[in-house]
C-alpha cells in the first residue's frame, strides 16, 4: 500500500472510524486520540489491510481492540474532565435539508432518548449496536470484527433493541 | 402481529436516525497520522513493497524488444516484466502457460489494454507468520494510458498513485467482494514507460478455476467496490454495473478449461476460508469453551441441589444475600437488578412450590463480561419454610 493509498483510505473511511471512536469515548478529545491510535496501528498493518476485502471493518476492529485495551485510561480521564454533551457534536442526517416525512415523525426528544439509552447499554450490547446502526455493518461483518459468533451478534442486537424499546415505553412512548 | 412488525420497523428507523452521525476528524489529526508514514520503519517490511522497491530501483531498460504492428507503442507483458527487473515473471510470460491477449477497453480518459496472463512459480514468499496456500501464482499484465496522450505520472513523481486502479482476477460463482486480489494473497508492480503505466498483478493461481469464466476487473478505486460490478447469486456471473459512475472495466480471460483442477480448487477455497476465519474461530472457540464449562458447572450444581447436597453445590461460592420471600398466588417471586441497570443484570424468577424437590428449588444465572464470556454464576436457592414463606439465598461462584 502506498502513502497515497493510505491517505485515500483515511479520506474514505476516516469520518466513519472517527464517528465510531466518538460513540465509544463520548467526547472529542478522547475520540481523536483513539482515532489516531487506530490509524497508526492500521498503518503498521497496511499489508494486511491491502489483503482484506473490507478495510472498514478491519479498521473498526482495530478501534474496538484499542478501546478495550485502554479503556481504563479513558475512564480515568473522563472523571477528571466531565463528558461533554454528545448532542453538540452530532449531526442528524439531512438536518440541514428538508426533513423527509419519516424524519419529521421522529421527534428530536425521542432521538435524544434513543442515543442516551444506547449510550447506557453495557458495552457488549452497545458496540454491536453502533456497528450495526451507525456503521451499517452486516451481522457477519460485526461477527468478524468482534471475533464472536454471528448468532451472538444477533442475540445481542435483539437484546439491545428490546431493552431500548422497553425504556421508550417507560418514558411513555408507545411502540 | 402486523402492529408488532410496524412498531419494530419504526424502532429500526428510529435507531438508524438516532445513531447515524456525520463526523469528521480534524484535518490536522489526519495530517499528523500521515506524517508518521515516512517515519515508520515497519512500512518497508510489507511484502509487496519489496517488489515495488525492486521495480523502482531498476535502471531504465532499452526497449529493444518492442513488437511491431498494432501494439507498436506498447511493451508486451514479458518486456514489461523485464523493465520491472523481474526475469522470473518475464520468463513466465514467455513460457508455455502464457496467453497473449491485447484486448483494449476504454473508459473516460483512459485506455486499458490487457497484454497477457500467465502462471508461474510463486516467487515471493509470504510473511513468515503466514502460509502460502498455493505454490504458483497467476500474473496478468495491463497497460494503462491516457486517451489525450498526457503521460501517466512515473513511479517517482509525487502525482504517482493519485489515481487508483484496482485490477484483480474475479471468478464466476465466487462472490467478487470476497474473492479478489486482496484476499488471494495478491500484489502488483508498476512501471511507467513512454507515458504508459504498466502494471503486473500477481495473486494465488486461479487457473485451477479454468472451467468457470475467469474475469479481470479494472476499476479506478483503491479496493474492490461492490457498486462497480454486479454479481448474480443464482448463476454466479459477474458483470459491469452499467449505471456505475466510474471506471468498471471487465475483461473475460481466454483460459483453456482443461487447465481446471476441481480438487485443487475445492482444497484452495477451503484453505482460504480457514485462513480468513482463523482468528475469529480461535476466539469464538475460546469463548464457547468457557461457556461450555459454565454450562457443565451449572448442571452439576443443579444436580447436587436435586440430591439435597447444598454444601457441595455452594462449595467455593460466596453468599451474597439471604432474604425471605412470601408466596404470591402459587409462586414465590424474586426480582433483581444491578446498580448499573445493564441488560443481563435484571431478571425475575418464579419458584413454584409444586415443583420443589424436598422443599427446595434453585436457579443458576450466568454473569458475562464485556467479551461475552461467562465469568461467574449466580446461584439462587429457595427453601420452602412451610408457612407460605421461603428463604432465598443468592450465591456467586466463579467459573473455573
Amino acid at each position: 500500500m502506498t502513502r497515497h493509498e493510505f491517505a485515500e483510505l483515511i479520506e474514505e473511511e476516516g469520518g466513519n472510524i472517527y464517528a465510531f471512536c466518538y460513540h465509544l469515548t463520548g467526547n472529542r478529545e478522547d475520540a481523536e486520540e483513539l482515532y489516531q491510535e487506530t490509524m497508526l496501528k492500521a498503518m503498521e498493518r497496511c499489508g494486511k489491510i491491502e489483503r482484506m476485502g473490507n478495510p472498514k471493518s478491519y479498521l473498526l476492529g482495530i478501534a474496538v481492540g484499542n478501546w478495550k485495551n485502554q479503556k481504563k485510561k479513558y475512564a480515568r480521564r473522563q472523571r477528571i474532565a466531565p463528558k461533554e454533551h454528545m448532542e453538540e457534536d452530532w449531526s442528524f442526517p439531512g438536518a440541514a435539508e428538508e426533513p423527509s416525512p419519516e424524519e419529521a415523525c421522529i421527534s428530536a426528544e425521542l432521538i435524544e432518548l434513543v442515543r442516551m439509552e444506547t449510550a447506557s447499554l453495557k458495552e457488549k450490547y452497545r458496540i454491536p449496536v453502533y456497528l450495526y446502526y451507525s456503521q451499517e455493518l452486516s451481522i457477519e461483518e460485526i461477527a468478524k470484527t468482534l471475533h464472536i459468533p454471528s448468532g451472538t451478534v444477533k442475540s445481542r442486537l435483539y437484546a439491545a433493541r428490546t431493552a431500548i424499546a422497553k425504556k421508550l415505553e417507560e418514558h411513555g412512548y408507545e411502540r | 402481529m402486523r402492529d408488532n412488525r410496524k412498531s419494530d420497523d419504526r424502532l429500526e428507523e428510529l435507531m438508524k436516525a438516532a445513531l447515524t452521525s456525520k463526523m469528521e476528524p480534524d484535518e490536522e489529526v489526519n495530517r499528523r497520522i500521515l506524517r508518521n508514514w515516512k517515519e515508520n520503519p515497519a512500512m518497508g517490511k510489507q511484502r509487496r513493497k519489496t517488489l515495488q522497491i525492486a521495480a523502482a530501483a531498476v535502471a531504465c531498460v532499452m526497449l529493444t524488444g518492442v513488437t511491431v504492428g498494432a501494439t507498436v507503442r506498447y511493451m508486451n507483458a514479458a518486456e514489461a516484466a523485464d523493465a520491472m527487473g523481474n526475469e522470473e515473471i518475464a520468463d513466465a510470460f514467455r513460457g508455455e502457460n502464457a496467453v497473449s491477449i491485447g484486448e483494449v477497453q476504454e473508459w473516460g480518459d483512459y485506455r486499458v489494454t490487457l497484454l497477457g496472463i500467465t502462471t508461474g512459480e510463486k516467487l515471493v514468499q509470504a510473511d513468515l507468520s503466514e502460509e502460502d496456500l498455493t505454490l504458483s501464482s497467476t500474473y496478468a499484465a495491463v497497460a494503462i494510458e491516457r486517451l489525450d496522450q498526457t503521460p501517466m505520472p512515473s513511479t517517482g513523481d509525487d502525482a504517482y498513485g493519485e489515481q487508483n486502479f484496482f485490477i484483480s482476477p474475479l471468478i464466476e460463482g465466487l462472490a467478487p467482494w470476497q474473492y479478489n486480489i486482496a484476499s488471494m494473497d495478491g500484489g502488483y508492480s508498476d512501471k511507467v514507460e513512454n507515458g504508459i503505466l504498466y502494471r503486473i498483478i500477481e495473486c494465488d493461481d486461479v487457473m485451477m478455476f479454468a472451467d468457470r469464466t475467469l474475469y479481470l476487473c479494472v476499476s479506478d478505486t483503491a479496493f474492490y467496490d461492490t457498486n462497480a460490478y454486479n454479481y448474480d447469486d443464482s448463476t454466479g456471473a459477474i458483470s459491469r454495473n452499467e449505471t456505475y459512475d466510474g471506471m468498471n472495466l471487465l475483461f473475460t480471460l481466454p483460459i483453456d478449461p482443461s487447465k481446471a483442477d476441481e480438487a485443487a480448487a475445492e482444497a484452495y477455497l477451503k484453505a482460504l476460508e480457514e485462513s480468513q476465519n482463523a482468528d475469529s474461530e480461535e476466539d469464538a472457540g475460546e469463548i464457547s469453551a468457557l461457556n461450555d464449562t459454565a454450562e457443565e458447572q451449572s448442571s452439576e450444581i443443579l444436580e447436587l441441589l436435586r440430591q439435597g447436597n447444598k454444601e457441595e453445590a455452594t462449595k467455593d461460592a460466596e453468599l451474597l444475600n439471604t432474604e425471605t420471600l412470601t408466596l404470591k398466588d402459587d409462586h414465590y417471586e424474586y426480582s433483581y437488578a444491578t446498580a448499573d441497570e445493564g441488560i443481563e443484570s435484571a431478571g425475575v424468577y418464579y419458584f413454584y412450590p409444586d415443583n420443589f424437590i424436598n422443599g427446595l428449588d434453585a436457579a443458576v444465572d450466568y454473569n458475562f463480561d464485556d467479551e461475552g464470556e461467562v465469568k461467574s454464576l449466580t446461584i439462587m436457592i429457595v427453601q420452602d419454610n412451610g408457612d407460605n414463606t421461603a428463604t432465598l439465598e443468592v450465591w456467586k461462584k466463579a467459573v473455573s
